[in-house]
């Protein structure tokens, strides 16, 4: 703030194209946030089209388009805004009543509106031709109710004339200004001023507070005009000096004041204002001051006037503000820059805190190193033991040097070949405590070393929360888009729905609103149009008619969970078995064997549909799989739950960010792998005698549940042979590690070499220059610069179960799609 | 007296209000996007004036003028109105707003009247 405040001067005339492009992200993001406010207004006014709060929204928000359509240059559009804004005060006002029609209608002028946002977002300024919707509007308003003219505009007033004219002004006017010693005030507004009669009033309302205005001309209750007030003028009696009172009158788009009468411009008469409050106009003012003519034609710049001047003036204006006055309140220093509190806001590219994201994350991993270093070196280092040790060992060197030098001068064997040795041992003992005490300086320098580590830490975890918060925003506005969905959707299948939603201030992650917004469209679409029953069968199995979906999000530790219910008639297993079989998917003895879950599991195979008939919207029949992938690509998970006739649940778990993944580090031969530790359901330590062969499959038993069991060499393809390798390192008995792995409702028992940890991972992505492996989501860089690959536990498990199927089926079909790591 | 107070929902009104009013030479102290904030962030910087927006979410234009008045009966608030507004902008006239400026306006025009509305020290 105050940079700028000493632009030139010619800076403030129409807008440059740069101030234009700042100010068009703005209206975008601005435009389509009212947009969608917008449309949920009226979805409101659809089911209780007397709701006042949504009659006000939605008139607000086709205001505030209008207006800044209006600066924007948009003339099109806003004058179109301004249409339906017109109408909506109507609504409100209750003039007239929105009907169902009618709101259809203005949803048509919302996509019109959209689509205009969006061709601007591309570039294109083309403000379209609304003059079809426009039509259909006007016809509307025909069958319902004539609206005059006047009505629309608001103009005429019902309220009573206003309290701050003086009822002599109002009923008996004075025809010429000649008849007292008031002050005759010409007033000259600039040409084609809006609202040039409230400004007049404004004026009369402004001078009132300083005099009395005994007459206006023309009369105030018959200036209606908007624009067409090029002259006003009015009596006022006053004692005010004329200065003064032209500040008073000199409002915004005044041109010039001019003033007339039987005036004293230095002293005043106090009686005359005292008279005036009884009888204006039968009053003959009698004034002791000869008429005065007072110099005309004067412009309306503003007289700079002391502050001591306008402090002097005795009432109470309601308006002490003149140009260039000061009230007396002013008392805050002028040069104490207050914090502005609110909404001191900057839009910032997404891609800036991407960046951001990643360097901090970076910084939590070098930060985690730093911590490991000093851990690992504190052993040593940590008290003065080694210190000590080595002092201990120089000061027992220096007596056992003693007693034998003692000794052999006591033996009288003296050489002078021994004091030289002698000497050259005590200088390596000098030599010694100098090392000891560098050892020393160098234990307090780790001590420091510590300090500003777990200072770092502690500034680095700091740093990742607010670079994190500066870009999780709440799921409402995402979630409340599907109102209209559901509303377009039960129209037009012919299906009563509502959309319950809930947890609405959930944050996440900006970058996965964006992507959450598709996937969730065709689960709510898919609710409608398999999900929920028509209303016929709902009322005959005895089901409310108006069928629920319900869009809940939560967090849940360091996940947010997104549910989309509805309590349709659920999926059926017996239709997924039916179609797997007759798409070839799977063959009526695999299916036979498979769990429901299994047989559920199938909506996500990839070209699967159950919808019996094709609808336009979904059921297409490549929807699921998408909805799945798009999910998986933003590292995060999702389920079904269904219950025949009650209904379906869909249930998509997200990390709160993509940059940061708490992970469990583990060792496998030479490699180090991570694992997300949303993942990881605990870890087992396994003696080798207590892992069954089931079904020739390996399995152990954790507290009465039987988990299968894999180890890395089972599940990818390894370059080097696997085989060599399973005899040299594992003792036979010792005890195995063995994380337990929990994804989409299964378990899987990974073997492991050896746990390394837990470290936040800042996860890259390998598809950008690595062909996609199954099984792999990512790599990230360890302090120490090794490679971490991160494992996908979901397609582990899948990958696990699929081999052992090929197993079972005597390896008849080669896994074709299995993993591979090089 | 330059310390300024503007209302207003839409950012974008802000933007160029603040914009229009630096380059006039006004500091401009907070911004307000409703009645309440406004009620309360006049009570908290006492700017030397205020623009103030009509039409808001919550407490609008009209009660939130009403409501500083009572606080300071001679605060100088400017109401920044669109045509159709008329009534509403009558009101506020009669409740002692000391100007209007009408939307959309030109930034000519309103650089003057922050100009004019300044004390030219």
């Amino acid at each position: 703030m105050g940079s700028d405040t000493n632009n030139p001067a010619n800076e403030s005339g129409s807008s440059s194209s740069d101030d234009l492009s700042e100010y068009m992200q703005v209206f975008l993001d601005e435009s389509a946030e009212e947009l969608d406010s917008l449309v949920e207004a009226i979805l409101l006014l659809e089911d209780d089209p007397q709701n006042a709060d949504a009659l006000n929204k939605a008139f607000r928000m086709l205001h505030s388009l209008k207006g800044s359509c209006g600066m924007m240059g948009f003339e099109v559009v806003g004058d179109f805004a301004h249409t339906l804004e017109d109408r909506f005060e109507n609504y409100r006002s209750g003039k007239d009543r929105l009907d169902h029609d009618t709101a259809t209608l203005v949803l048509k002028c919302v996509d019109y509106f959209r689509s205009f946002i969006d061709r601007l977002r591309k570039g294109n300024p083309s403000e379209g031709d609304p003059s079809d919707l426009r039509r259909q509007l006007e016809s509307r308003s025909e069958k319902t109710l004539f609206i005059p003219e006047s009505l629309l505009r608001s103009d005429t007033p019902p309220s009573p004339p206003p309290a701050s004219i003086p009822p002599a002004a109002a009923a008996k006017p004075i025809p010429t200004p000649t008849l007292s010693g008031g002050i005759l005030i010409k007033i000259k507004f600039k040409p084609g001023l809006q609202l040039a009669d409230l400004k007049a009033r404004l004026i009369v309302s402004r001078l009132s507070s300083i005099g009395e205005v005994v007459a206006c001309e023309p009369k105030i209750e018959d200036v209606k005009s908007f624009d067409q007030l090029p002259l006003f003028s009015l009596t006022l009696l006053s004692d005010r000096k004329l200065e003064e009172i032209r500040k008073f009158a000199n409002v915004d788009g005044v041109e010039s004041i001019e003033f007339d009468g039987p005036m004293s411009s230095a002293d005043s008469t106090p009686s005359v204002r005292q008279h005036a409050a009884t009888e204006v106009l039968d009053l003959p003012l009698v004034s002791e001051t000869k008429p005065e003519s007072i110099p005309v034609k004067e412009t309306s710049k503003p007289q700079p006037v002391s502050a001591e001047q306008s402090s002097r003036n005795p009432v109470p204006a309601p308006s002490t503000l003149t140009p260039g006055a000061k009230p007396a309140s002013q008392a805050v220093s002028e040069t104490s820059e207050a914090k502005n509190t609110v909404n001191e806001t900057l839009r910032i590219d997404i891609e800036r805190l991407d960046r951001l994201m990643n360097l901090t994350g970076e910084l939590v991993v070098t930060n985690a190193r730093f911590a490991q270093i000093t851990a690992d070196m504190s052993p040593v280092f940590r008290r003065n033991s080694v210190f000590n040790k080595s002092k201990d060992v120089t000061d027992r060197l220096r007596q056992r040097l003693e007693l034998v030098r003692q000794q052999m001068s006591l033996s009288k064997s003296g050489d002078e070949s021994w004091h030289s040795v002698f000497h050259g041992l005590e200088d390596e003992l000098d030599g010694l405590d100098q090392q000891t005490a560098m050892w020393n300086e160098g234990h307090r320098h780790f001590i420091q070393i510590t300090e500003a580590v777990d200072q770092l830490t502690r500034v680095s975890k700091n740093l990742q929360r607010g670079v994190l918060n500066t870009r999780m925003v709440p799921v409402g506005p995402l979630l409340n888009r599907f109102k209209r969905v559901i509303r377009d959707l039960s129209v037009e299948r012919g299906k009563r729905v509502q959309l319950l939603v809930h947890g609405e201030n959930t944050e996440l992650d900006r970058r996965m609103i964006d992507s959450l917004g598709d996937p969730l469209l065709h689960l709510v679409r898919n609710s409608i149009d398999h999900g929920l029953e028509s209303s016929e069968k709902r009322i005959a199995i005895g089901k409310p008619e108006v069928g629920t979906i319900a869009i809940e999000a939560s967090h849940r530790g360091n996940n947010v969970l997104i549910t989309v219910r509805d309590d349709g008639g659920g999926i059926s297993s017996e239709k997924i078995r039916a179609r797997v079989i007759s798409r070839g998917i799977a063959t009526e003895t695999q299916v036979r064997e498979m769990s429901e879950q299994q047989i559920l599991d199938f909506i996500w195979h990839p070209g699967f549909s159950t919808a019996e008939q094709v609808t336009d919207i979904s059921g297409r029949g490549v929807g699921m799989d998408i909805v799945r992938s798009t999910i998986t690509s933003l590292s995060g998970t999702i389920d079904v739950a269904t219950t025949p006739g009650q209904g379906t649940t869909f249930t998509i778990r997200l990390p709160l960010t993509l940059a940061i993944i708490r992970s469990l580090l583990i060792r496998n031969r030479d490699g180090h792998f991570s694992i997300p530790i949303d993942d990881v359901r605990e870890i087992v330590s396994v003696a080798p005698d207590k892992i069954h062969a089931v079904h020739r499959h390996l399995t152990i038993d954790v507290r009465g549940e039987l988990i299968s069991l894999v180890s890395m060499e089972n599940i990818f393809d390894w370059n080097t042979s696997a085989e060599s390798r399973s005899t040299e390192g594992n003792p036979a008995n010792r005890n195995i590690n063995v994380v337990l792995l929990y994804s989409r409702g299964r378990t899987l028992g990974l073997c492991v070499d050896a746990l390394v940890g837990r470290a936040d991972i800042v996860i890259k992505s390998l598809s950008e220059n690595f062909v996609a492996i199954r099984g792999l989501s990512g790599a990230s860089i360890m302090g120490d610069g090794t490679v971490c690959l991160m494992l996908d536990c979901a397609s582990l498990i899948e990958l696990a179960s699929e081999r052992a199927v090929a197993q079972g089926a005597g390896r008849r079909k080669l896994a074709t799609e299995r993993g591979s790591v090089s | 007296m330059n310390r300024l107070l503007i209302v207003d929902d839409a950012l974008i009104m802000r933007m160029k209000i603040r914009d229009i009013a630096k380059s006039a030479g006004w500091q401009v102290v907070a911004e307000a996007t409703n009645g309440e904030e406004a009620v309360q962030l006049f009570e908290e910087h006492k700017p030397d004036l205020v623009t103030l927006d009509m039409v808001m979410p919550g407490m609008d234009g009209l009660s939130a003028l009403k409501a500083i008045r009572r606080l300071q009966p001679d605060a100088n608030i400017v109401m920044v109105s669109a045509v159709n507004q008329k009534e509403k902008l009558r009101e506020c006239i009669e409740s002692g707003a000391i100007d209007f400026v009408v939307k959309p306006f030109d930034p000519a025009n309103l650089k003057a009247f922050f100009e004019q509305y300044r004390q030219s020290t």
